[in-house]
């Protein structure tokens, strides 16, 4: 796939995550222990063959910077192609409503129409959980002469729903970008789609795990559904890896009278407690006699012993003093923000 | 380039044949180690923690794992300008080649690697011990004293000292007698196998022992004996932590196995001088509804649904329904079926263990299984 280079608009926020995205992007949410949900979009594109990604970045770029890094862990730190860290535009900092703001791409049009190389754009968001190989959409999608070709997948239900993901010519891009100079607030798949009829609108659908993250209840639900031990296999083992920021932990030490039930746990954790139904990330401590149930943790979490916790999110850094009892809904976890000591 | 106060070469060529099918098909320093590491992050993580970023590896048998897994040493922040990891393989020239025949004449091979880095001194590794050390305060010392060459020792129970190349120091820790493997030892300071050289000492001691026809070529056997009797400054360096040579199964076994005690000898999991991996991007690991862990270590990529009592898991290890690992050491990748009962035993990379299958027992040897069955 070297005719096709990458964008992916990082810089879009989703609300109602409370404490969870106060001070960093959808983008850089973790998940599954050991990912951020950057992960997927940018090893599936690097999984089909494409060497140069711009990403869009938020205005709060701390955690998404600091995890994709110079973009050595999904190969994208090289001297032809690789990763372009590109700046959003302030309006779109904190966009909960577009996802595409057609201002981010005026003020990169540069990166398009220098930088990168290639005659097909690939645009993503950075909110989808999912393992794609994109080279058959981008195959059809060059075959059929169509002006932009929508990726789209079918949930539970059956029901076909957009993916946020697109295929596009270069050269409409910078058309595009020539035609509205000044227009900062216009989506750019609602302009693709008002600029052109049917005829040039193409669709290609996935038929994978997908899960769009745009609500903490999709959140909770992708997490949960990653118990199951075959979906957790299919998304992360199968022919093509989800790539991550490594951060070489030693192994997770369970000692004598831990219970672990369900669970998904990575490396670094020192667990003595009860641990059930959870995800856990790197370097958090379940002292003994203390109890995680359906909860969601995040890094360098300590649980002390005796406290008890269940339906909740922890986020990094959060210290549960002894013989605390939080319990949230099964449908409304307890967040529970950054650095708090409770 | 600006001439550097020291650089590292380690010897990372020997078969370790006592580690019997464990070494069948990588070299001993590349042979799993603590369920994520290989036996050689220590040495190398040693080095960088200790402002040593120069390393030149020697390898010989077997180098392919150990080459991979070295890449270009980025894991360990090895991958710097003006220095780094370089692999350093027996080589062939205009008079023909040769293997490395001894320690000694590893190094003799590459004087022309050394020389380019042109370095006050050479620090001798081998990449087979599992410890923590800064070589820093060794150099230190070796520059306070200003000593030709220091040996870094260790104290050894008395009835243990015949089995180690024995330093016999004066009160200002210069060493006047090595002994190597003593029937009588008159002292308990065993040598470790690191030694910080002078360079230009080193480089002229190594030219004159090629010479000599007699010469097994060996640091212990020649070269130190040489040094000692031209009345160079040789002076011990004293160390008193953790320190394990794992050339043999039971070493190798009981080595890992204390990293599950509770106040483990060596601390893996402290940020101080940490250990550091070539690591692979296998995702968290899945524990099952029916498993049960007790007192043991999981790496990531795992997938347990049976019971581990008191063992290790390598990464990307399976563990099935039903299956009792219990006092043992699964190294990565290998899978084990249903049902299968494993005790105090050490199961290869990537070994398949079919459905039903019992390993082991509770004493007795350590049964080591090298391939799948």
């Amino acid at each position: 796939m070297n005719n096709v280079f990458g964008i992916i608009f990082a810089n879009y926020n989703a609300s109602g995550f409370g404490e969870l995205l106060h001070r960093r992007t959808i983008a850089s949410l973790p998940f599954a222990g050991r990912y951020r949900l950057i992960d997927f979009p940018l090893s599936n594109m690097v999984n089909s063959g494409i060497g140069t990604v711009g990403l869009i970045m938020p205005a709060a770029y701390r955690s998404l910077i600091d995890h994709v890094g110079s973009g050595k862990e999904w190969n994208l730190s090289k001297k032809i192609g690789g990763l372009f860290i590109l700046p959003g535009t302030v309006f779109s900092g904190s966009s909960n409503t577009e996802k595409f703001m057609l201002s981010d791409l005026l003020v990169n049009h540069r990166y398009i129409e220098r930088r990168a190389e290639g005659t097909y754009a690939l645009i993503s968001s950075a909110n989808e959980v999912c393992n794609l190989d994109y080279t058959e959409m981008i195959e059809q999608h060059i075959e059929s002469g169509k002006t932009v070709t929508f990726a789209y997948f079918k949930d539970e239900n059956g029901e076909e729903k957009s993916l946020d993901c697109f295929v596009v010519s270069r050269e409409t891009l910078l058309g595009i970008i020539k035609s509205y100079p000044r227009s900062s607030h216009l989506d750019l798949v609602e302009l693709l789609k008002s600029e052109f009829g049917q005829d040039d609108l193409g669709r290609y659908v996935f038929d994978a795990f997908v899960r769009p993250i745009d609500t903490i209840e999709d959140y909770i639900k992708a997490n949960r559904e990653l118990l199951d031990s075959q979906i957790h296999k299919n998304l992360f083992r199968g022919e093509r890896a989800i790539f991550t920021k490594i951060q070489d932990e030693a192994p997770t030490i369970y000692n004598d009278g831990c219970v672990v039930k369900n669970s998904l746990i990575p490396a670094g954790c020192n667990i003595s407690g009860t641990v059930e139904n959870c995800v856990l990330a790197r370097n958090v401590e379940v002292e003994e006699g203390a109890c995680l149930k359906n909860c969601i943790v995040f890094q360098h979490c300590i649980i002390k012993r005796g406290t008890v916790i269940e339906n909740a999110i922890l986020d990094k850094y959060v210290t549960v003093s002894t013989s605390v009892r939080l319990c949230g809904g099964t449908e409304r976890p307890l967040i529970i923000g950054k650095n708090l000591t409770l | 380039m600006s001439r550097k106060s020291c650089i590292a070469m380690l010897l990372a060529g020997g078969q370790g044949t006592r580690l019997g099918a464990l070494t069948d098909r990588v070299a001993k320093p590349a042979v799993s180690f603590g369920g994520k590491y290989r036996i050689i992050d220590f040495s190398l993580s040693n080095c960088i923690n200790s402002g040593i970023d120069t390393v030149g590896i020697l390898v010989q048998y077997r180098p392919a794992t150990l080459n991979r897994y070295l890449g270009n040493g980025q894991a360990w922040d090895l991958d710097v300008m003006g220095g780094g990891v370089h692999v350093l393989s027996p080589y062939a020239t205009q008079k023909g080649g040769s293997w490395y025949e001894g320690t000694a004449d590893a190094i003799y091979h590459n004087i022309n690697f050394i020389d380019r880095y042109d370095p006050e001194n050479v620090l001798i590794l081998s990449g087979d011990h599992i410890y923590k050390m800064d070589y820093a305060k060794m150099l230190d010392a070796h520059i306070k004293n200003k000593a030709d060459l220091t040996v870094s020792v260790m104290e050894v129970p008395w009835e243990e000292a015949s089995r180690f190349g024995i330093m016999t120091l004066d009160e200002k820790d210069r060493i006047f007698k090595f002994s190597e493997k003593p029937k009588n030892p008159d002292s308990n300071m065993a040598s470790m196998g690191i030694y910080i050289f002078s360079w230009d000492v080193l480089r002229k001691a190594l030219k004159e022992d090629h010479e000599d026809e007699a010469s097994e070529k060996d640091f212990g056997k020649n070269i130190i004996p040489k040094l000692l009797a031209a009345g160079k400054r040789l002076f011990a360096y004293h160390f008193d932590g953790y320190w394990k040579d794992v050339g043999t199964i039971d070493s190798y076994y009981n080595s890992q196995m204390e990293l599950l005690e509770k106040e483990a000898p060596l601390n893996i999991f402290e940020h101080s001088m940490r250990i550091f991996s070539n690591s692979n991007n296998s995702p968290s690991s899945f524990i099952g509804q029916d498993a049960v862990l007790k007192n043991s270590l999981v790496c990531n990529g795992c997938g347990v649904f049976g019971t581990l009592e008191h063992s290790i898991l390598g990464f990307d290890v399976v563990v099935r329904d039903g299956s009792v690992i219990k006092d043992s050491i699964i190294l990565p990748s290998a899978h084990i079926g249903d049902n299968c009962r494993i005790t105090r035993a050490i199961v290869n990379e990537g070994v398949v263990i079919p459905d039903g299958t019992v390993i082991g027992s509770e004493d007795g040897e350590i049964t080591v299984v090298g391939k799948s069955l």
